[in-house]
């Protein structure tokens, strides 16, 4: 290695002149002179030397510098006495080790014999021999055990040096070795075998370690480059705790090859039992490509030996999934269920925690196969991770293993994006009243030159083109669906073109959404025109601050804002800003001020209408609640749920309908509107400080990222940014209260259960929840629902498809999709589900 | 934020030869003379890797490696033997005091690297 000569030179220097030092401490000793520090300075050169030889390889250093290192280290522990015949043996071993440095320096072949006797002399000390002595002389009985009698000086030589080197060894194999040894010497033993061996200090297995790999590298050489390889790989106990990594040996394979991964989590026991320092998974890896079995074998080298692990070569024929480790570890694999038996404990709970959307396609496969999932980070992703525990599949159950499969591609994923495009980021287009533009949008105009050429386009053209693209989205599910049920040399020929397909359908259906956004502005600049209505109509003096109105959001939220926003500046107004004299008295400023924001949050737009108001009258509200009959005298409400009762249909706070609000056109209208948008309104008190009031919407209406759920043999689609948790209840924590319903109880919270299956009238679900899943949901105020299901089936953005458009308006249905297998799937409305839940909150109905 | 590596072995020359072929890759190198600095060493700094002779004095790879994988910090952290033995004993020796692989006595460069970039995290 033409690096590391300058190493060597140093080496060999440094080596010198400790040997002369050493040479000059023997002299030392031989004198009478020296002491422990002598001989330990003696030992620490010979150990250095040894230590440099040992890492350029120069194995006759090592081997002779080990041998004489031993014995110094006997010295100097005062193991063994320092005579006068063991000085002039350690005198005539540093000439030897002189000698051999400087051979070795020079690049001369060394001779066998050279050190041969001396070394047989150390060792022969270290027997218990005296040195000097005729003991130490090399003698058949010392040498070789067992072998038959041969003359002193006749000696095979290289038989003879190769029984003390095992004799010599830190841990000497003894007789076996020895007999191995001398059968090879009495072969003539080459000088490369001989090297290899010094190699490992004397242990012996080399020589066949070596003529294995030979074979394997023909192997490799043979049927390398057919197609490539398929390795089987069950980790050892120890993998994980000695800080291997299955992924990266995945990526390291990727270097080699095109690697196609299935994750068998058959093996996976319950949450209660799973030792994270475990790996119970197991893998089928097929590496296509040019790769050779050495190449694999060496990527898997230090955990190969702890597990299974096989490499056979891949004809690109069909796997069979879940035989194969019956094959290798030859017995029955056991399919043991996933949950813990009979105590409906929850199963496993694979916390994904948010991505950052890279990894988005459906990964399901047939109906009730629940497959590892990527959890790409929900629209409120400002909220906490979201805990997924899911339930095994039903076919795990079932008596062969099912192999669970991530889809994974080669080297060259291509990230997807899980959000709308940042819409604030694209040029401003001049926005005209009544007349809707299509700004031009590409994203490569991303905070480029605001002049950008515009040009104006029929909104419904560019509605159309956002439909077709909508249905490619659709279409191009479809096709992944069916790429993935495909053979495996199939699919992974598709692999690279579907991800290419993938990527551009999601590109350009962005592409075309952003067309039709537009800054909220063009909401906001009727607004101060509304405002200086309402302070001359109400006598009140009001000013209006406008924040965020770039804010970019899609043509069909803008047209759906107009209303709510004018309600609830007429609210805040009308009912939260006191009179002037009101205001001096509470030592306010004479003038309101109402703050209107836009902001994108979380995927969503923010839109918060704030005052500086009175604030609601709680005391009112809940007077008037229980006049009407909505909620018990003695019911406990929380502030904020009172603050949200002006949102409850029949509700009006206004005890003299005022012109301006109007008898029924009220907060419960909005708030349906809004809802039926996909989006929240609710509101935030301080009394006498004023209130927010906080509407949320899609950033667009057309595609929404869904939970797609089995109910018996229907599939239905919960609106991701509503879940909250997902999780199987045990019937501990189920209760029924006779006039309420069922209760979840979760962590301290108690939750309402409703069965979607009820909901739906839908026959054949589960009847019991702890084997089902509870989709635990936010509603708008604040309260939680459990939604009962029979199981989880993956994630996926859908595009929307309008119901009432093309059938009718049906309770609980938001909308419908159509699903990458052709299905169409309902989308439940979680908040009118709400709605048919008990009212009084839980806590009144267990303390009752 | 280059890698960091630590490299623990009682021959200077080993050191050297380590220090050069990493630290030529671009790692960043620390380095213990011995079993107990080289833990004193791992206690002080934040290391990416740990490659550690077995044979020192004062406590030897094996303990070191021990030591290492009592540590919290360290739980995870791979940790190369370097070693001129490969019988199987020694190997299960190293896997159970905690070892995640081994280089071989005399070390190829690229072998090294190739080892090192493998289980580096």
């Amino acid at each position: 290695m033409s690096d590391f000569d300058e190493f060597k030179a140093i080496f060999f220097e440094e080596g010198r002149e400790l040997l002369q030092a050493a040479e000059n401490d023997l002299m030392e000793l031989r004198d009478g002179n020296g002491g422990g520090d002598t001989v330990n300075a003696i030992f620490r050169a010979v150990h250095s030397i040894k230590g440099g030889a040992g890492a350029f390889g120069y194995d006759r250093l090592v081997s002779f510098a080990h041998v004489f290192e031993t014995v110094m280290d006997e010295v100097r522990n005062d193991r063994l006495p320092v005579t006068e015949p063991l000085v002039d043996l350690m005198l005539r071993a540093r000439d030897v080790l002189s000698d051999l440095t400087d051979a070795t320096e020079a690049g001369d072949q060394i001779g066998d014999e050279v050190g041969a006797d001396i070394m047989a002399e150390l060792s022969a000390v270290l027997d218990g021999g005296t040195p000097g002595s005729d003991d130490t002389r090399p003698t058949n009985e010392a040498a070789d055990d067992g072998a038959p009698d041969e003359p002193n000086d006749g000696i095979d030589e290289e038989s003879f040096e190769f029984d003390h080197l095992f004799n010599a060894g830190p841990e000497s194999e003894g007789e076996e070795d020895t007999e191995a040894g001398s059968e090879e010497a009495n072969d003539g033993i080459d000088a490369e075998s001989f090297e290899f061996d010094h190699l490992f200090a004397g242990f012996g297995e080399n020589a066949s370690a070596e003529s294995v790999e030979e074979e394997d590298q023909a192997d490799g050489d043979r049927v390398a480059g057919e197609h490539g390889w398929r390795v089987l790989f069950r980790p050892g106990p120890s993998l994980l705790r000695n800080a291997n990594e299955p992924l990266a040996l995945i990526r390291e394979l990727r270097r080699i090859g095109d690697v196609s991964v299935s994750a068998d989590i058959s093996g996976l026991p319950g949450l209660d039992d799973l030792d994270p320092l475990d790996c119970s998974l197991s893998w089928v890896l097929v590496v296509a490509g040019e790769a050779t079995r050495e190449q694999i074998e060496e990527v898997f080298e230090f955990v190969a030996d702890e597990g299974d692990f096989d490499v056979q070569p891949w004809t690109g024929i069909d796997l069979e999934p879940g035989s194969e480790f019956s094959e290798i570890a030859g017995a029955e694999v056991d399919p043991t269920p996933i949950s813990a038996a009979g105590d409906g404990e929850p199963s496993f709970d694979m916390d994904f925690g948010p991505t950052d959307g890279a990894d988005e396609e459906p990964l399901f496969g047939e109906k009730g196969e629940v497959l590892a999932f990527a959890v790409t980070s929900s629209p409120n992703a400002a909220g906490p991770r979201r805990d997924v525990t899911m339930s095994p599949p039903a076919t795990v159950r079932a008596a062969t293993v099912q192999a669970a499969t991530v889809q994974a591609t080669s080297a060259k994923t291509t990230p997807t994006k899980s959000t709308p495009p940042a819409v604030s980021s694209l040029p401003k287009p001049p926005a005209r009243e009544g007349e809707k533009a299509g700004p031009p949008a590409t994203s490569g105009q991303r905070g480029g030159d605001a002049r950008a050429a515009s040009i104006r386009v029929d909104l419904n053209k560019v509605d159309r083109v956002a439909n077709m693209a909508g249905e490619l989205v659709i279409t191009q599910a479809m096709l992944s669906q069916i790429i993935a049920d495909l053979p495996d040399a199939q699919r992974l020929a598709l692999l690279d073109a579907v991800d290419s397909l993938d990527q551009h359908t999601r590109e350009l259906q962005e592409s075309i959404m952003s067309m039709r956004a537009q800054p909220v502005r063009t909401v906001f600049q009727r607004v101060p025109r509304l405002i200086r209505e309402l302070a001359t109509q109400t006598g009140k003096k009001v000013k209006l601050d406008t924040v965020g109105e770039t804010t970019e959001v899609d043509t069909t939220v803008i047209e759906q804002l107009g209303d709510p926003l004018t309600h609830m500046i007429r609210n805040a107004i009308d009912h939260g800003l006191e009179s002037p004299e009101d205001r001096i008295a509470a030592g306010k400023p004479e003038t309101g001020t109402v703050r209107l924001s836009a902001e994108h949050k979380g995927g969503r737009i923010v839109i918060e209408v704030r005052d500086d108001g009175k604030g609601i009258d709680r005391q009112r509200v809940f007077s008037k609640a229980v006049e009407k009959g909505l909620i018990e005298p003695d019911a406990r409400l929380s502030d904020d749920e009172i603050d949200n009762m002006i949102f409850h249909p029949g509700f009006s706070t206004a005890s003299s309908v005022s012109n301006i609000s109007g008898r029924g056109v009220g907060m419960d209208v909005v708030k349906k509107n809004i809802q039926d948008l996909g989006g929240r309104v609710s509101i935030r008190s301080t009394p006498g400080r004023g209130s927010v009031f906080q509407l949320t919407l899609p950033l667009t209406l057309a595609v929404m990222d869904g939970m797609v759920v089995s109910v018996g043999e229907e599939t239905l689609i919960l609106p991701l940014q509503s879940i909250v948790e997902c999780l199987r209840p045990t019937h501990a924590d189920i209760s029924h209260v006779s006039s309420v319903g069922d209760l979840l109880r979760l962590r301290g919270e108690v939750v309402s259960l409703i069965r979607l299956a009820d909901c739906f009238n839908i026959d054949g679900a589960l009847e019991d929840p702890s084997e089902g899943v509870v989709v635990v949901v936010d509603l708008d105020n604040n309260r939680k629902l459990g939604i009962i299901v029979d199981d989880l089936l993956g994630q996926q953005q859908v595009v929307i498809k309008s119901i009432e458009e093309n059938y009718g308006a049906v309770d609980g249905v938001a909308a419908a999709t159509i699903l990458g297998n052709g299905r169409v799937a309902l989308i439940v409305d979680v908040d009118e589900l709400g709605d048919r839940a008990p009212t009084q909150t839980p806590a009144i109905a267990m303390a009752g | 934020m280059s890698k960091r590596v630590l490299i623990v072995d009682d021959s200077k020359t080993m050191r050297d030869l380590l220090n050069f072929t990493l630290s030529g890759a671009g790692y960043d190198v620390i380095q213990g003379v011995d079993g107990v600095d080289g833990l004193e060493v791992a206690e002080r700094e934040e290391v990416d890797v740990v490659i550690t002779d077995i044979n020192m004095p004062r406590m030897d790879g094996f303990g070191l490696i021990e030591a290492l994988r009592g540590h919290a910090s360290y739980r995870s952290t791979p940790i190369l033997v370097l070693t001129t033995e490969t019988a199987d004993d020694k190997k299960q020796r190293a896997r159970s005091a905690g070892a995640t692989g081994w280089i071989v006595k005399p070390f190829e460069p690229a072998k090294l690297l190739s080892v090192v970039e493998r289980v580096m995290p």
